[in-house]
């Protein structure tokens, strides 16, 4: 799908290799920027908002308790982990949009736009989803909510692994959902850029670059929306495991 | 194709855990208080202006009732007070008929006795004026022409006191 990245800094643990390259090196600017902004905002908190940030944050902060929690059936427990989520999500997917204006393949090296990446917050999801379900019904009560609720006999033999496997993908879409979304701009991007390198023409070029422009808003968009529906999938499937419907 | 790639699921992983630590140990809590503070606020004040309003409307009703036995009083007084006053007024009428009646009795007796004095003294005015004229007739050696003209006037003077 896309070239190895540039390796900044090699590094080891036992026999992992957790070298920073430019997708960390990304990741790492994108999470840095979101805790800064987040601890400006922090720096000007008062009972009656006075600033932009403020009011953006609670604006966030309402919009993931009413828009990801409730319908997930969460409690408000779970609003740090969720914010975190969707926060984390939005501002590593915005260099695919920022870093898109430099050329489409310094966006593609964000870490939404890498399976990897997708997968770890997916896996970390569907983990979460798993300790809940244990800590909430135990064991057996684990093993029973995996069978369909009035469901006897043989039929349970067909439709537990069925399930198991259905529980499984859960993680898995999640991972291809966010990746693809977020890398397919810009491979669009890139497919249009191109045709300047095939077709020398001057009507070529602006049709070429004023698509691009259009589509790196439009990713912007997209980055926004993908957020909410990774954190909000990510959420039902904790509330599924928490109230066992 | 797709490859395996171990250090951005770990770097992932710790800077989603990174973010999550911040967001729930240092921004959420603040912001949970200041919101939470708010919304306190915010039903106390609902709760504080739904008292109030309930306060308001009981004074308004209490305010209308009072209002409404004042204007029954008010009307009470004014009645009262007219009839007072049309009482008043007849019986000031009767003492202002009464003294009204003195004072022209008074006036009257006083007029009857001013009369009386008058025509005394008018008719000793006359008795000297015609007691001079004839003295003076009788005293100066007039001719009679002079005497008769002499007489003449006096008794255009008494005609004229007369007519007075």
């Amino acid at each position: 799908m896309h070239e190895a990245a540039k390796v900044f800094l090699a590094l080891r643990w036992g026999w992992l290799d957790i070298s920073i390259d430019t997708t960390v090196l990304l990741n790492f600017c994108a999470a840095l920027f979101l805790i800064a902004c987040l601890f400006l905002i922090r720096r000007g908190l008062a009972f009656q908002p006075k600033g932009f940030g403020q009011n953006l944050l609670e604006a966030v902060v309402e919009f993931t308790d009413a828009q990801i929690l409730r319908p997930a059936g969460l409690n408000q427990a779970w609003l740090p982990w969720c914010l975190s989520a969707f926060l984390y999500i939005l501002f590593t997917g915005l260099p695919l949009g920022i870093l898109g204006l430099l050329g489409p393949q310094w966006g593609l090296g964000s870490a939404v736009s890498n399976i990897n990446g997708t997968a770890a917050l997916a896996v970390l999801f569907f983990l979460v989803s798993l300790g809940v379900r244990f800590r909430q019904h135990g064991f057996w009560g684990f093993c029973q909510s995996l069978v369909p609720t009035g469901v006897r006999g043989p039929v349970v033999l067909l439709l537990f692994p069925i399930e198991v496997v259905s529980q499984l993908f859960k993680p898995f879409s999640l991972a291809i959902r966010l990746f693809a979304n977020m890398s397919g701009g810009h491979l669009l991007l890139i497919t249009i850029l191109g045709f300047t390198a095939l077709f020398n023409n001057v009507a070529v070029w602006l049709a070429s670059y004023g698509g691009a422009i259009v589509i790196i808003f439009f990713e912007l968009f997209v980055c926004c929306i993908q957020a909410y529906v990774f954190t909000f999938l990510g959420a039902s499937m904790i509330g599924e495991a928490l109230n066992g419907e | 194709m797709f490859r395996l790639e171990i250090n951005i699921i770990f770097w992932t992983l710790v800077s989603f855990g990174i973010v999550c630590w911040v967001i729930s140990a240092k921004i959420y809590p603040v912001l949970a208080k200041i919101l939470k503070n708010r919304e306190e606020k915010i039903i106390a004040d609902l709760a504080n202006a739904a008292e109030k309003s309930r306060a308001a409307e009981t004074l308004h009703n209490d305010l209308a009732e009072r209002q409404k036995n004042i204007e029954l009083e008010a009307h009470r007084i004014i009645s009262e007070a007219q009839e007072k006053g049309k009482r008043q007024a007849a019986e000031q009428w009767q003492v202002w008929q009464e003294e009204f009646r003195e004072l022209r009795r008074v006036k009257e007796e006083d007029l009857r006795r001013a009369e009386e004095d008058f025509y005394r003294h008018f008719e000793e005015r006359v008795g000297k004026m015609l007691y001079a004229a004839c003295a003076k007739v009788l005293r100066l050696n007039l001719t009679p022409e002079l005497q008769q003209q002499i007489l003449q006037e006096r008794l255009a003077e008494l005609k004229k006191i007369k007519e007075f």
